[in-house]
């Protein structure tokens, strides 16, 4: 009987404890009361850049806290290689069981401030079929975009004729905006990336 | 609800964890006439270890090889390090060499044929390192430099990128022999699948230069059935030959690398054990009678070598250091640079015997050794 | 009535408003910062091969970045210092030679060029200055710019170059302007002073390009002692990942024109 309810108290001891929990993360951000401190040290949320989406709404990196992402840098002028790329963010983005796609968030980041305005990218998800919620095509300053570009691991520079030379990457972000999967090359397989996506989104409803 | 919350938690949490394991996990590691491939892919991580940078039992200074005091197969958890230390490689020459393990050549590794080793790097270039205070947890190497530090090291700095490659591992280069910054480390599985001697050098461009500052060294694999002769054997050493491409520079009385006399081919110093006069004033020693087995490596970077021992004939030589490459009765031996072999001779009676390199423009930079020998023991 | 003017008083009154002048200049003088025209130069990593790279006009700062004008970022911008810096951003070697968060100190003096510094550290202290890093290009370019009135001294310009690279003691890098070394421009110290950051320091290569054995041999635009020294460099620089530091690694800003003249606060 003793051993009972020993048991009994460490589960409601632990309970208290995961409750202080739930409430420490709670929900509903407000994302400028995020501070630095709150940020893990290898989130990519340190990043102060502002950037502006096709629906040109303004946000700044830390706004996508709490939500599992894919990340993709492209350009628009990329006629071969990006769109690939693109197609190979939408089959990941498949693989989401579709109750949990409503959680992931999609950022397609440009190389290309100067050309692709949000008006382009607007027009470029228009072409790709992925004008859709939760997709956002992103364009920023070249401070921020090489920072994140930096952050992330993708290698870009720009040649004479107002093209890009880059590397491919679909990267997965957590809810923290830690890094925890990257993608390299085109046309790569994409289920385990998938299923760690559910889980992400998994690890969102316990919080 | 507590506990169904407590419950879903540790749920989920087993589940993202069993997940990410199970990527871990998928290993290609495959067999294949006895010997194992498929090593797993290389980590490169940042790490706050400052500690010694030779770790590992049977890492030891030349001309010294720690004995194999196991049976069977063993897994060796090592560490060499990468930095820069100013040396002496002749009387009033000194350099700021790049160096793994604060020594040119660098410490000599001794394992065993089907062994597996678990090799970590840090990049120290940006960092002084001494190497003359054996701490804690180091190797024999530590200890043995710090009694007799004959290239009187000292710590310096100069941050450069740098890897590792060695030629005893088989492995995709891209991946474990891969360059790192300063500061980072790597970390990486190799098996020694094949016996044989073997030099281990850094591969980051340019490699010439990053191997004629100094980074290079030697790992003995011994044959798992050893060598047919191994119970003749009375004295075991190891000898390596390198050249080094040095000038003085302008500023203060250090040398330094030559890059028109590496590129052709004229060094300015070539040695035995990385100094021109060490084995002259330390030799090796033996007794009238006793059967010398060498290790002998010549890592270049760019020459050959012609190795012979003046008053001896190599009754046996391995070349490659494998047992069934097996040559009775050789005069001397014609090395390429990163060729080895283990060479055995009997020393006919007392007195001095001369290692060299019999092409005799480089024996006259440095290329020769003594061997003193002394009345036969009954 | 006659107004005498003496022409020792007006000897004085020119004295000081001369002095006053020199006084404001040279208080309120900016680092400088010097236009480097379009061009093209041979690069060991060229688009074309075979073909030189062209590159647009820019601003580049005459020296690199020194330790004072580090502190003055550090001052504005608190989450860069040391005690506050995250990984992500830079390793732990950040400014690990200073005496504290915004000090550099005695052993570090004021008119170095900054050092143990990240990619994200310089790219946001350029940002912060209206400027932004140099691109590989420009930064080659510029440093490039240099006239040798032969192949001989081209050659003995790359021949202590390379062995800069190989027995720089990196312990403490000396003054900027100690070189003696400028470019054709005016811009000191490119070479033998530190090594520097670039905006792509690390381009998307090939596989056949690959940080291996045979790298620098595949490197050689036109076999000379100077592209080797080239490659040697872009090697090392390419080598580096965004959030390390070492004690040999700084930076310069760079400009986009045209260079606007409006003096940022708590600048000198």
């Amino acid at each position: 009987m003793k051993t009972t309810e020993f048991i009994l108290t460490l589960l409601v001891v632990m309970g208290f404890y995961s409750v202080g929990w739930a409430q420490n993360h709670g929900h509903g951000h407000d994302h400028n009361a995020i501070k630095a401190t709150e940020i893990q040290d290898h989130s990519i949320y340190h990043t102060m850049a502002e950037w502006t989406d096709h629906r040109g709404d303004v946000y700044e990196l830390n706004d996508f806290k709490g939500n599992p992402l894919i990340v993709v840098m492209f350009y628009g002028n990329c006629v071969d290689v990006c769109p690939i790329l693109i197609q190979d963010a939408w089959r990941l983005f498949r693989e989401i069981d579709q109750s949990n796609k409503e959680h992931v968030r999609v950022l397609a980041v440009t190389f290309d401030p100067d050309n692709d305005s949000p008006a382009v990218l607007h027009a470029y998800a228009d072409a790709q079929q992925l004008n859709i919620p939760g997709w956002h095509f992103m364009t920023g300053n070249r401070s921020g975009i090489r920072e994140l570009a930096m952050m992330l691991g993708v290698e870009f520079r720009q040649t004479g004729n107002g093209n890009f030379e880059h590397s491919n990457l679909v990267t997965v972000i957590d809810t923290e905006g830690v890094v925890v999967e990257r993608i390299e090359g085109l046309g790569q397989p994409v289920e385990e990336a998938g299923k760690l996506l559910n889980e992400l989104v998994k690890t969102m409803e316990m919080q | 609800m507590l506990v169904k919350q407590i419950i879903n938690t540790l749920l989920a949490s087993l589940l993202v964890f069993g997940v990410s394991q199970q990527i871990m996990a998928q290993t290609s590691e495959y067999e294949m006439d006895g010997m194992i491939f498929g090593m797993p892919e290389a980590e490169v991580f940042i790490e706050d270890y400052d500690g010694p940078p030779v770790v590992g039992e049977y890492f030891t200074q030349l001309p010294t090889l720690k004995p194999l005091d196991y049976e069977g197969n063993k897994h060796h958890e090592v560490r060499l390090d990468a930095m820069v230390q100013e040396i002496e490689v002749a009387n009033g020459v000194r350099y700021r060499a790049w160096t793994f393990g604060g020594t040119v050549p660098g410490p000599t590794l001794h394992v065993k044929e089907g062994d597996r080793i678990t090799f970590t790097m840090k990049n120290r270039s940006n960092e002084e390192v001494m190497i003359t205070e054996p701490g804690k947890g180091g190797s024999p190497f530590m200890d043995q430099v710090a009694e007799n530090n004959y290239m009187d090291a000292k710590p310096g700095v100069m941050p450069m990128p740098h890897s590792m490659d060695f030629h005893s591992g088989t492995v995709a280069k891209d991946d474990k022999w891969r360059t790192i910054s300063p500061g980072e480390s790597i970390k990486f599985d190799w098996i020694a699948n094949y016996p044989g001697t073997y030099i281990y050098h850094c591969g980051t461009p340019s490699v010439l230069m990053h191997t004629a500052m100094g980074q290079h060294g030697v790992v003995v694999v011994s044959p798992k059935d050893g060598f047919p002769t191994d119970d003749k054997v009375d004295k075991e050493f190891v000898v390596v030959q390198s050249e080094y491409y040095l000038s003085k520079g302008s500023r203060d009385d250090l040398y330094r690398y030559d890059f028109e006399a590496a590129q052709t081919k004229q060094p300015s110093h070539v040695t035995f054990n990385g100094h021109q006069t060490i084995l002259h004033d330390q030799p090796l020693e033996a007794n009238a009678g006793e059967r010398v087995r060498i290790h002998f490596s010549n890592n270049g970077p760019s020459l050959t070598s012609s190795f012979h021992v003046i008053g001896a004939i190599f009754d046996r030589v391995y070349y490659e250091g494998h047992p069934l490459n097996e040559m009775h009765g050789m005069q001397t031996v014609l090395l390429g640079a990163s060729n080895s072999a283990v060479v055995e001779f009997i020393v006919p009676e007392e007195g001095s015997y001369i290692l060299i390199d019999h092409e005799f423009a480089d024996a006259e930079k440095g290329a020769t050794g003594t061997l003193k020998a002394g009345p036969r023991k009954e | 009535m006659r107004i005498r003017i003496n022409i020792n008083q007006v000897r004085s009154f020119l004295a000081v408003a001369l002095g006053f002048i020199v006084v404001c200049t040279t208080v309120q003088a900016q680092p400088a910062r010097i236009m480097i025209p379009q061009g093209s130069f041979h690069s060991v990593l060229p688009e074309v091969v075979g073909e030189p790279v062209g590159v647009d006009s820019f601003y580049i700062d005459q020296f690199p970045v020194t330790n004072d004008q580090f502190a003055e970022f550090l001052k504005e911008n608190p989450r860069w210092r040391r005690s506050q810096i995250p990984t992500i951003y830079a390793n732990n070697g950040y400014l690990k030679h200073w005496e504290s968060d915004l000090i550099p100190g005695q052993n570090v003096e004021p008119n170095r060029p900054v050092t143990h510094i990240s990619w994200f550290a310089a790219n946001a202290y350029s940002e912060w200055n209206g400027g932004r890093l140099p691109t590989v290009k420009e930064w080659e370019f510029a440093a490039q710019a240099m006239d040798f009135n032969s192949k001989a001294e081209e050659d003995q310009f790359s021949y202590d170059l390379i062995g800069w690279y190989s027995s720089v003691n990196a312990i403490k890098p000396q003054e900027v302007g100690s070189t003696g070394i400028e470019n054709k421009y005016g811009v000191k110290d490119m070479f033998g002073l530190i090594m520097e950051w670039a905006e792509d320091f690390k381009p998307p290569i090939g596989t056949d390009i690959s940080l291996d054995c045979g790298t620098i041999g595949r490197m050689q635009e036109n076999n000379s002692i100077y592209s080797y020294a080239q490659s040697l460099r872009y090697v090392t620089r390419m080598s580096f990942s965004a959030s390390s530091t070492t004690g040999l690694l700084g930076f310069r800003v760079a400009y986009d024109l045209p260079v606007s003249n409006h003096l940022k606060s708590g600048s000198l």
